[in-house]
C-alpha cells in the first residue's frame, strides 16, 4: 500500500510508518493485513424503473485495499440463512476488484439495497470480515 | 364502499378486507403520498393506514420511525382486542425489512410493533407464522408441524391470507423470467391452488373476504403506482405449481 513515510526493505516484505505515525506490516506480495479495515465501497438502489447499477467505476486498479475482498449484497433481505449475494471476488495488489462486473442489473422489481463491499481477512486468516451486521462475517473464499 | 381512500396523486396498495366485532368492514392498507415519492430512487415510501365502514380513512400511527416503509397489513381480532402484522423496513442507515406485530384493544390503542422475523414477505395469524424468501419459499410455522411451499422461479413480493377463510393463503409476485405478475390462493389444509385474475387481469396483492375482492391495480408508468381497486369478476384458474415440502428438504 502507498503511504507516506519511511520504508524499510527485508527479504520477506517491509515495514513502513502510515500518516497517522502507526507502522504497518507487508508481505513481500504487498499484503497488509493489519491495515484492512471492512467499508462500503458504494451503494445503489434498484428497482423497476432504476434497474442496473453501473459499477465501472469501481473498475481498475487503486479502487480498494489491495489483497482484501468484494462483495455484491442486498441488505434489504439479509436474512440468516438467505443468500443475497450477487457477486463476489478478491481484490488484488493493484487494489483491483477482480471479475467484478460493468454493472449489476436486479429482475426483482422491488427496491434492492445494494452494496459493493471490501472484506478483510480475518486474524486467524480463515475468515472474511465484512462491514455492517449483515453476514458480517464468512469463509474465506478462492480466487 | 372505499371510494374515500382515492385521492388525486395518491397511490393506495396492499388491501386487507376484514369484518369488525360489529360486522362492519375494515380496510387496512397501504397510502402513499406525492411527498412520499424519491425521484433519486424512484421509490415510494408507504404507511399504514385504515378504513372503517361509514367512516374516513386515517393513518394508523405505529411508532415506527419515519423512514420505514410499512406495509402488507393483516389483521384478525378475538376476546382481547386486535392483532396486527406489517412488514416494515427500507430505512437508509439499515434496509432490512422485518415482520412486525401489535397488539391492542382496538385499532387505535396498539401496543409498540414488535420485530417477529427478518423478512420481506409474511403474517402471524393466531399460532401460525408465515415468512418468505425473496425467491421460491415461503415458510409456515404452527405448532402442529411446519412446512415450506416452493414456488419454483417467483419473486415473492406478498403472502396474506383470506380473514374469511384463514387457510387460504394468497400469495403475489412476479415471474423471475418476466415481467408478468401473479395472485395465487394456495390452501394450506387441502393443497388446492388457484391462479387468481380480475377482469382478466392478475389480482395482484388481492384481498378476499366473501363475494368481495379488492385488488392493487397499476394505475402508472412505475411498478408501484398502483390504486386499490375493486374486483369486478374474479376467475379462479385450478394450476398445479406450487410445491409443499417438509422443512430442511429445500
Amino acid at each position: 500500500m502507498a503511504t507516506a513515510g519511511k520504508a524499510r526493505l527485508f527479504k520477506v516484505g517491509k515495514r513502513s510508518l502510515r500518516t497517522t505515525g502507526k507502522a504497518q506490516l507487508f508481505t513481500a506480495s504487498g499484503r497488509c493485513s493489519e491495515c484492512c479495515i471492512p467499508y462500503v465501497l458504494a451503494s445503489f438502489t434498484t428497482n423497476s424503473s432504476n434497474p442496473t447499477w453501473n459499477l465501472t467505476p469501481y473498475q481498475g486498479p487503486g479502487k480498494a485495499t489491495p489483497c482484501s475482498f468484494w462483495r455484491l449484497i442486498e441488505t434489504g433481505s439479509c436474512y440468516p440463512y438467505s443468500y443475497p449475494w450477487y457477486g463476489a471476488g478478491c481484490v488484488d495488489s493493484t487494489g483491483r476488484l477482480v471479475g467484478l462486473p460493468s454493472s449489476f442489473t436486479s429482475q426483482y422489481s422491488y427496491n434492492g439495497y445494494m452494496q459493493l463491499q471490501i472484506g478483510c481477512r480475518s486474524a486467524s486468516g480463515t475468515q472474511i470480515n465484512w462491514p455492517g451486521s449483515c453476514q458480517s462475517t464468512s469463509s474465506v473464499y478462492s480466487c | 364502499m372505499f371510494d374515500t381512500i382515492h385521492e388525486p396523486d395518491v397511490m393506495t396498495h396492499m388491501p386487507f378486507l376484514i369484518r369488525d366485532g360489529d360486522g362492519k368492514h375494515v380496510l387496512l392498507y397501504c397510502r402513499s403520498g406525492p411527498a412520499d415519492f424519491d425521484a433519486a430512487t424512484q421509490s415510494r415510501r408507504w404507511k399504514l393506514w385504515v378504513a372503517l365502514e361509514d367512516d374516513q380513512p386515517r393513518r394508523l400511527e405505529t411508532g415506527l420511525s419515519n423512514d420505514l416503509a410499512e406495509c402488507a397489513p393483516t389483521a384478525w381480532h378475538d376476546a382481547t382486542g386486535w392483532h396486527v402484522t406489517i412488514i416494515a423496513g427500507g430505512a437508509p442507515d439499515n434496509p432490512l425489512y422485518h415482520l412486525y406485530r401489535m397488539d391492542g384493544p382496538d385499532l387505535d390503542r396498539l401496543s409498540q410493533p414488535v420485530a417477529i422475523q427478518a423478512t420481506r414477505a409474511g403474517f402471524v395469524f393466531g399460532d401460525r407464522l408465515v415468512h418468505a424468501d425473496p425467491e421460491n419459499l415461503i415458510h409456515v410455522r404452527q405448532p402442529w408441524g411446519d412446512f415450506a411451499i416452493e414456488l419454483p422461479g417467483a419473486f415473492i413480493y406478498r403472502v396474506s391470507y383470506r380473514a374469511d377463510a384463514p387457510n387460504k393463503l394468497l400469495i403475489s409476485g412476479q415471474w423471475q423470467t418476466e415481467t408478468d405478475v401473479f395472485a395465487i390462493e394456495y390452501d394450506v389444509a387441502t393443497g388446492e391452488q388457484h391462479l387468481l385474475e380480475s377482469d382478466g387481469l392478475p389480482a395482484y396483492k388481492c384481498t378476499i373476504l366473501g363475494d368481495q375482492v379488492l385488488y392493487a391495480q397499476r394505475i402508472g408508468e412505475h411498478f408501484e403506482n398502483r390504486q386499490i381497486n375493486a374486483s369486478g369478476a374474479l376467475s379462479r384458474h385450478p394450476i398445479n405449481t406450487i410445491v409443499r415440502r417438509q422443512p430442511g428438504q429445500v
